[in-house]
């Protein structure tokens, strides 16, 4: 990335490939396609019976009303392919990968990525992991690091102690729809007092029209470990509504540290509803990145629940709603137990008559003594069709607890424009400058090359919709 | 008020449109909610006080006016030809607002046509629930200020229904006070809307009550109008103090500010939501809501969703809320001038509320407002060293 010249215009990650697929099951979904599902990926028992539990609970369960009705109300359950197969057997060598399928990545630039910096790729084409190499030292420490589908069948018992424990099939309708239909997404398991210094990387993709994508990731980050993660998501362009709805849950053991990058850049086509939890233990810190710059609607409220004394959780949040769009993003903090502490700090951008909108909560139990919580979110509004919304709950149960919340929302300041355009910047450039500004909190926490793409994605979101101002 | 108004008021709504109200519901959220909340048993008061200080007494079925304002029309409840408002803007009608507007049990509108310059004083009582009606209309230019209280003859459940009309270059300021020591549900709706240049000010004081609850709505639809409100609760036993602040920005240059701040003790617990909706083409508008909460006792708890939903790009707005102890600092400070920790809390709390209170707008119920506080912050502190 660093090395190559990608051309991240408008139109560059979004393409598609022919079709080519082994198994392609009809439309929508029911019981038959779920036990289908599962005796293809050879699942153990107590999986296809968690998956069909899952199912009656996602076909009770009610839509959510609070949040973009109109948008969710035009999703049609039965119009969407519940699981795709892409190709027979899964490649564990580069040279195995089809072409087409590397052409894609190649334009992701994951080929350099991988050969010059990062630990390990698992890229997602179509519900299913295709490759999936691990670099090799990882190994050699005893970390687990590979596609759901693997672990389930290579380390049952760690999966069955953990998946579903964080996120319960009936947290949501979204949560249960997942549960029923999980595809893919990543496992990784470090090991006590393991450190992995550069981070991993998964990519994801959804290419079939009509594809939705319901990756299932776990991290399981064992007592004084480290991990950081990093997930990006670009999606081809078409015209009709792609669901993408995955689960990640995230278990950090006393004095262990996790850190969870997500690039969210589907197309704008795509539904993203996400159902993202983390727990953590005794002076844990738990950290989620989330950056959402892609889809038609997000909606996403990283958690982390803070389960022993000491532990910290940060969310980061930036959100850059363009037109038509709707990210409704933010965080939640759970302080269940003293001394625990978070900070949650929201950036969101609207233009072009885009929505952006923070909702979060920290809620403090009776009993999380001295439990310290500060939330910071800042809204920019570039035009006069946009918006931006706040919507932060605070329920505080304990009276030592310290909670403080402060939000501005401001347009581009008369006076920066007029400095920098004073010194020979166009209103346009200006912009993109003062946005790239805003949000540097984030794109500092990011590896160099992620760094340079996130600030290429800004300038071409800022300058696709014609002028600012 | 007749039919017609009742009719116009609802937009052809009946009570078929409503559902019962849970504390699912967003605008109930927080709340242990009673169920004869979806159906309130209304009685009617006979006995009628005249109590001293107060221009006007009322129990929710009549009222009786002791001291005339020059300036000041009052028209009964039942011949009310006209509403102060025709119809809201934003206002959203749930089944307890609709159950208001169906069943208001009495009240007035008071015209407001000159200057009214010292508080018009009205002492509300009731021993039977009752929903009063007050609509308040301040013709343009004109100014006025009201002083509502719920005192300890608030004896029953009372769900007052108060609409506020601002003419253009109006001003009201209003002091709406809830400290009956009955066991009792206090619900206020209360709506306002503001002409061009308009000014609305309430002052609130929440103390007393089982729960007592102001939702308030206000449209500011001229352009340069402004609204205020600033205000003050404490909690003691199970209480629960609810504000809920809806302000929409609709003209242009239109400003608004928050700032609520509230102590709880023992197990009570307060809500604060509030919402700064600033709607397309509000340009210019500048809105700061601030809520602040110190929980004092192990049991008490504060919820406070300060919302923003803004559709506008030249705007200025802001907000910031917190829940904690007292600020260790502070102590630290206050303690270093050798002064024991019991009285340096007892002076942060009362300089906590000074902030509010010590404006001159308070300046009539300063004194009683800071003693009554310090009266249930002595309650609280002695309960929980006896137990």
């Amino acid at each position: 990335m660093a090395n190559i010249d990608i051309d991240l215009g408008k139109y560059s990650l979004g393409w598609s490939d022919p079709e080519k697929n082994v198994f392609k099951p009809e439309k929508g979904l029911n019981e038959d396609i779920i036990r289908k599902m599962s005796e293809i990926k050879e699942e153990p028992e107590w999986m296809l019976e968690y998956r069909l539990d899952a199912y009656k609970k996602f076909l009770k369960k009610p839509m959510p009303e609070w949040v973009a009705k109109e948008k969710l109300e035009s999703l049609d359950f039965d119009d969407i392919y519940y699981y795709i197969k892409p190709t027979e057997g899964q490649a564990d060598s580069w040279d195995m990968v089809p072409d087409e399928i590397k052409e894609t990545y190649e334009k992701l630039g994951i080929p350099q990525a991988e050969r010059s910096y990062l630990a390990g790729v698992t890229a997602q084409y179509e519900s299913e992991v295709v490759y999936h190499k691990n670099r090799e030292d990882l190994e050699e420490l005893g970390v687990l690091f590979c596609d759901m589908d693997t672990a389930v069948r290579e380390y049952p018992e760690l999966v069955k102690e953990y998946f579903g424990t964080v996120i319960p099939s009936a947290d949501n309708k979204f949560a249960a729809l997942n549960s029923a239909v999980w595809s893919g997404g990543s496992f990784i398991y470090v090991p006590k007092g393991v450190h992995i210094e550069d981070p991993l990387q998964a990519y994801f993709r959804i290419n079939a029209e009509n594809m939705g994508q319901f990756e299932r990731t776990l991290i399981l980050v064992d007592e004084g470990a480290s991990v950081h993660y990093i997930e990006g998501c670009s999606a081809p362009v078409y015209t009709t509504d792609a669901l993408h709805s995955a689960v990640v849950e995230i278990v950090v053991k006393a004095s262990g540290k996790c850190r969870y990058t997500t690039i969210q850049n589907w197309s704008n086509d795509v539904f993203n509803l996400v159902t993202k939890r983390a727990q953590a233990y005794g002076n844990a810190t738990m950290e989620w990145i989330d950056a959402n710059i892609g889809s038609s609607l997000t909606v996403k409220y990283p958690s982390v629940y803070l389960m022993e004394p000491g532990a910290h959780g940060e969310v980061l949040s930036v959100a850059f709603a363009n037109s038509e769009q709707h990210q409704d993003t933010g965080a939640k903090m759970v302080h269940l137990a003293p001394d625990t502490t978070s900070l949650i700090t929201s950036k969101s951008i609207s233009k072009g008559g885009g929505r952006g909108a923070y909702r979060g909560l920290v809620r403090v139990e009776d009993g999380a003594e001295t439990a310290k919580s500060f939330v910071r979110c800042d809204a920019l509004i570039l035009d006069d069709n946009s918006r931006s919304d706040t919507y932060p709950y605070m329920e505080i149960e304990e009276s030592t607890a310290e909670i403080g919340h402060e939000a501005t929302v401001s347009k581009v300041g008369e006076d920066q424009l007029f400095y920098l355009m004073s010194r020979g910047l166009s209103e346009e450039e200006a912009t993109s400058m003062i946005v790239a500004g805003f949000v540097e909190e984030f794109t500092k926490t990011l590896p160099m090359e992620y760094a340079m793409e996130f600030n290429k994605l800004i300038e071409i979101n800022m300058i696709e919709a014609g002028a600012v101002g | 008020m007749n039919k017609k108004i009742i009719e116009k008021k609802l937009r052809s709504k009946d009570s078929s449109n409503f559902t019962d109200l849970t504390s699912r519901d967003e605008d109930w959220k927080y709340v242990s909610l009673q169920s004869d909340i979806n159906n309130l048993e209304l009685g009617k008061n006979t006995n009628l006080e005249t109590t001293e200080g107060f221009d006007l007494d009322a129990n929710g079925s009549s009222y009786i006016v002791n001291k005339q304002k020059e300036g000041l029309s009052l028209t009964d409840f039942l011949e009310i030809e006209k509403p102060v408002i025709e119809e809201s803007h934003k206002r959203p009608v749930d089944k307890f607002l609709f159950q208001q507007i169906t069943k208001a049990t009495g009240g007035f509108r008071a015209d407001v046509s000159s200057d009214i310059e010292d508080y018009f004083k009205i002492n509300f009582q009731s021993k039977e629930n009752t929903i009063p009606y007050m609509g308040l209309n301040i013709e343009k230019n004109k100014s006025a200020k009201f002083f509502i209280n719920f005192g300890n003859l608030v004896e029953s459940n009372l769900y007052p229904l108060i609409e506020i009309n601002l003419e253009a270059n109006s001003n009201l300021e209003m002091i709406i006070q809830v400290t009956s020591n009955h066991e009792i549900n206090l619900i206020n709706s209360i709506y306002a809307k503001l002409e061009k240049d308009a000014g609305l000010s309430i002052h609130m004081v929440s103390t007393g009550g089982a729960f007592s609850r102001s939702r308030i709505d206000v449209d500011l639809f001229g352009n340069g109008s402004n609204f205020n409100i600033d205000g003050v609760y404490f909690g003691e036993n199970k209480q629960t103090h609810d504000n809920r602040v809806f302000v929409n920005h609709l003209g242009q240059n239109t400003t608004s500010n928050m700032q609520t701040k509230g102590v709880l003790g023992d197990e009570s617990t307060s809500i604060f939501t509030g919402t700064i909706h600033i709607a397309e083409g509000a340009t210019k508008t500048e809105s700061h809501q601030e809520n602040r909460n110190i929980l004092l006792s192990e049991k008490a708890s504060a919820q406070s969703v300060p919302n923003m939903e803004i559709l506008c790009d030249d705007v200025i707005c802001g907000h910031g809320s917190s829940v904690g102890p007292i600020d260790e600092n502070l102590y630290h400070y206050v303690m270093s001038r050798g002064i024991n920790k019991e009285k340096a809390e007892k002076l942060l709390i009362k300089g906590f509320f000074n902030e509010v209170i010590n404006k001159d707008s308070w300046d009539i119920i300063n004194k009683e407002i800071s003693s009554e506080l310090i009266a249930k912050y002595d309650n609280v502190l002695e309960r929980s060293s006896n137990g």
